[in-house]
């Protein structure tokens, strides 16, 4: 079982309070597998979740950030899959989607970033409810992954993901 | 290839058969109708005589004395063993079976007569028979052994296998030791040794058969077994009823479990159960309505069949994949064959009850948060009882928002096909599809009445979006878990040979014709059974998506395959081959269609002679390569969201 690593001074109170949340869900079994350490003053977490190449996440909690670093490799700044992703991000706040799919942009503010074609999802908390962030950070992830990734993009998946070709 | 290519254009008076529909009706394999023998056809096919005769026989029960062959075969009559495939080979065998009254069906290769008996399992649910002869009969089974197995059906696989004296001597031909093959792709399998024990051995095979998670069971018989004969019962070992040696007995769940998946499931906003293999199976489809309608959970479908929960009830989710991520309680019931994580649309922080048979595979590949062990019809049928009314007017909504979003969707894809095959003179597989959806659900057919073999590689991404199911069995899912698109035709013949006996959920719809999808790929591995169709008269309408290439060609396209150097060629076909040609020579009519106008009346007329006259039809739907590319023609090859109507992985 994962569990949760010792408090040191109370500016890592967030810290603690992101890694139990993804910890609880790594001992409820939603990912495959979970590491976390504390990293100059940052949550470090590597998962095994819904491919096999890790994803890395990192809290920043002076900032209140979660950042899925490296998530998509590959991906030109100029790409249609990469403008099509923004695209997506920000559909994510549309005010016609339900409460359970949809981003407060009042609570949370959602970008990507793209270093030499490896795209990074940053998502920074506006109002400190740490849950909220974690809950939502991960369902955006999930819904890269199982809804935007299953448009036009089936080369991209065989080759970056080993999306099985038949 | 912008002309019109049509062929077959007046197909009834250049086939003028003679008597066909007295021919159909004898083929209604084991139906006991007299019929004419002879149908004439100007290209001198015909069907011999002798099949119709031979079908409209009595059956004649083997009495003692009998052989370890016919024994058998009893067995397999008295427990209702539903029909046979076979190659000819294990002859005394598949005789004594056929001799006993199982509907039995013989085509062209042993390995699409087994995918023959997969595809009639899948509509129907019933045990079913393959066998092939010694050797290489048998060996050419194995693939659609191995699809059997992943798809969880109920599949006797029988074999000959020369003699245990001569085990080992390569005296003659055709010696193998089957059992080995077979490890891994069989839930049960043995060699027969004891003439004596055969009837017991029946009884190990129909346990396993009819108990637990469907799969194949591999039975060998070598020629001391099938052919010792017997005076009396006296000379066999445990000859008595089935009654004495299995049970029907289903486990049930504890009423704990069931109020505690009942209060899960009040108190979810947006619960969703997950009706797979061993709902059908279990024949659970009526507790499942009842479940879904009393507490307002939505239903969506996985497995090797559809339609145990219709498609156009407002709480499925077969056509409404964006609602899967709302769901924060998912069911699973009857699924066999277990997703990963990340394999199913579902939310990270969804909850699990999982409901299954058998308990050492609850927990495999996702996290479960209550196990339920339990037949899945024992289960519905508590949790109905348990569950309190609750009405979810909010998720009703969603999921209707989520349908019409695919529909749209599939609106679109159907516009851009127009547009590319005005352009290229070829068949989007877009237009195809729509083609289908009109003809099957939204014209004067009853939409419950057609049984669809949805097959294909490419060509099914787009089909399986618009085929639908309203009732169990409608829809036999080609290539689902294997990944086996070969065997579609094989398929084709079981599922239609169900059709034509009526056999379970297809009562209904006995004699109506059915209609099935392959891509070009697919065609070369089952093709010939076009001939078994056209022998048994299994009205068929064949749809074959031909774009000169294997489905995984994508030449400079990313992840596309075929763009290394000296590499194209072997993705590649001879472009416009004309299979329409050979169903034609096999006894079936042909019709080659290029404009997209052309598909819709090609097949309509299809099936109005199906369904009049019994006689199937090849409609090869000539495309081109470059469809699949997603940056010359988008889509191009088109992603799957599962569970749901795309599903086939799971």
């Amino acid at each position: 079982m994962h569990g949760v690593l010792p408090l040191k001074g109370d500016w890592y109170a967030p810290a603690v309070a992101v890694e139990k949340l993804l910890r609880d869900r790594a001992n409820r079994g939603v990912f495959r597998s979970f590491a976390a350490a504390r990293v100059r003053g940052r949550l470090e977490c590597s998962l095994v979740w819904l491919k096999e190449r890790p994803v890395r996440v990192v809290f920043d909690p002076k900032r209140g950030t979660l950042v899925f670093k490296d998530l998509l490799p590959n991906l030109t700044l100029g790409s249609a899959l990469y403008r099509d992703l923004k695209r997506f991000l920000r559909e994510r706040s549309d005010a016609g989607l339900p409460e359970h799919r949809r981003v407060d942009p009042e609570r949370l503010k959602v970008r990507s970033t793209n270093r030499k074609g490896s795209v990074s999802v940053a998502i920074e908390s506006l109002d400190g409810e740490w849950d909220y962030l974690v809950t939502k950070g991960l369902r955006l992830v999930n819904e890269i992954f199982l809804g935007f990734l299953r448009g036009p993009y089936y080369g991209y998946m065989v080759e970056n993901f080993q999306e099985p070709e038949d | 290839m912008s002309s019109k290519r049509n062929a077959g254009t007046d197909p009834v008076s250049r086939r003028n058969f003679v008597a066909k529909g007295a021919v159909a009706a004898a083929v209604a394999a084991g139906a006991g109708a007299k019929a004419s023998t002879r149908a004439k056809h100007d290209s001198n096919i015909k069907i011999p005589g002798e099949v119709p005769t031979s079908l409209s026989e009595n059956p004649k029960p083997a009495e003692f004395p009998m052989t370890g062959a016919q024994i058998f075969a009893k067995a397999c009559k008295e427990e209702g063993l539903a029909a046979l495939f076979c190659a000819p080979g294990n002859y005394v065998v598949i005789n004594a079976i056929a001799s006993e009254g199982i509907p039995s069906y013989g085509g062209r290769t042993e390995g699409m007569m087994c995918a023959a008996a997969d595809g009639f399992a899948r509509v129907t649910g019933e045990v079913v028979a393959a066998s092939g002869t010694e050797g290489p009969g048998f060996t050419n089974m194995i693939m659609n052994i191995a699809a059997a197995n992943a798809a969880r059906s109920p599949l006797l696989v029988l074999a000959s296998n020369m003699t245990l004296g001569l085990e080992d001597t390569e005296h003659g031909i055709q010696r193998v030791y089957q059992q080995p093959t077979t490890v891994g792709m069989k839930k049960y399998g043995k060699r027969l040794i004891n003439p004596e024990r055969v009837h017991e051995y029946a009884g190990y095979a129909f346990r396993q058969l009819k108990s637990g998670v469907p799969r194949p069971v591999h039975l060998d018989f070598p020629g001391e077994v099938a052919r010792r004969r017997f005076e009396s019962p006296e000379e066999l070992r445990f000859y008595y009823d089935k009654s004495k040696y299995r049970t029907a007995s289903r486990p049930h769940p504890s009423p704990r479990e069931i109020a505690k998946a009942a209060a899960m499931i009040d108190k979810a906003e947006r619960p969703i159960i997950v009706a797979s293999a061993g709902v059908f199976y279990s024949k659970a489809w009526d507790a499942l309505k009842v479940v879904a309608e009393k507490g307002d959970v939505a239903v969506v479908e996985s497995g090797p069949s559809r339609g145990h929960f219709a498609d156009d009830h407002p709480l499925s989710a077969n056509t409404g994949p964006d609602a899967l991520l709302s769901a924060d309680l998912v069911v699973l019931a009857g699924q066999y064959c277990m997703p990963n994580i990340g394999e199913y649309s579902f939310d990270p922080d969804a909850t699990y009850i999982r409901i299954d048979p058998d308990a050492a595979d609850i927990g495999r590949n996702l996290p479960i948060d209550l196990g339920i062990v339990s037949c899945e019809k024992a289960a519905l049928e508590a949790l109905a009882e348990e569950l309190p009314k609750k009405s979810r007017p909010a998720w009703r909504d969603e999921l209707a928002a989520a349908r019409a979003a695919f529909e749209a969707e599939n609106d679109e894809h159907y516009r851009l096909g127009l547009k590319y095959s005005a352009q290229t003179g070829c068949v989007h597989p877009a237009v195809i599809s729509k083609g289908i959806d009109d003809l099957l659900y939204k014209g004067d057919l009853p939409k419950e009445q057609t049984t669809v073999v949805s097959g294909g590689y490419g060509i099914g991404r787009y089909t399986r979006r618009r085929i639908r199911a309203f009732r169990p069995g409608q829809v036999c899912n080609g290539a689902y878990q294997y990944g086996a698109i070969g065997p579609d035709i094989g398929y084709t013949v079981g599922a239609g040979a169900a059709v034509q006996q009526g056999t379970g959920p297809q009562a209904p719809y006995r004699g109506a014709p059915v209609l099935a999808v392959t891509g070009d790929a697919g065609f070369a591995y089952s093709g010939m059974e076009v001939e078994t169709l056209s022998k048994y008269r299994i009205p068929t309408v064949l749809v074959v998506y031909n774009n000169n290439a294997w489905g995984v060609w994508r030449a400079g396209e990313s992840g596309g395959r075929g763009d290394t150097a000296r590499a194209q060629h072997m993705y590649l076909f001879q472009e416009n081959l004309r299979y329409e040609k050979i169903g034609e020579a096999l006894g079936a009519r042909g019709e080659y269609v290029t404009d997209a106008d052309d598909f819709a009346p090609a097949l309509k007329r299809s099936y109005e002679i199906a369904a009049a006259q019994g006689i199937s039809t090849v409609i090869n739907c000539q495309a081109i390569k470059e469809f699949w590319s997603a940056r010359d023609y988008p889509p191009g090859l088109l992603q799957k969201v599962e569970p749901g109507c795309m599903a086939y992985y799971h």
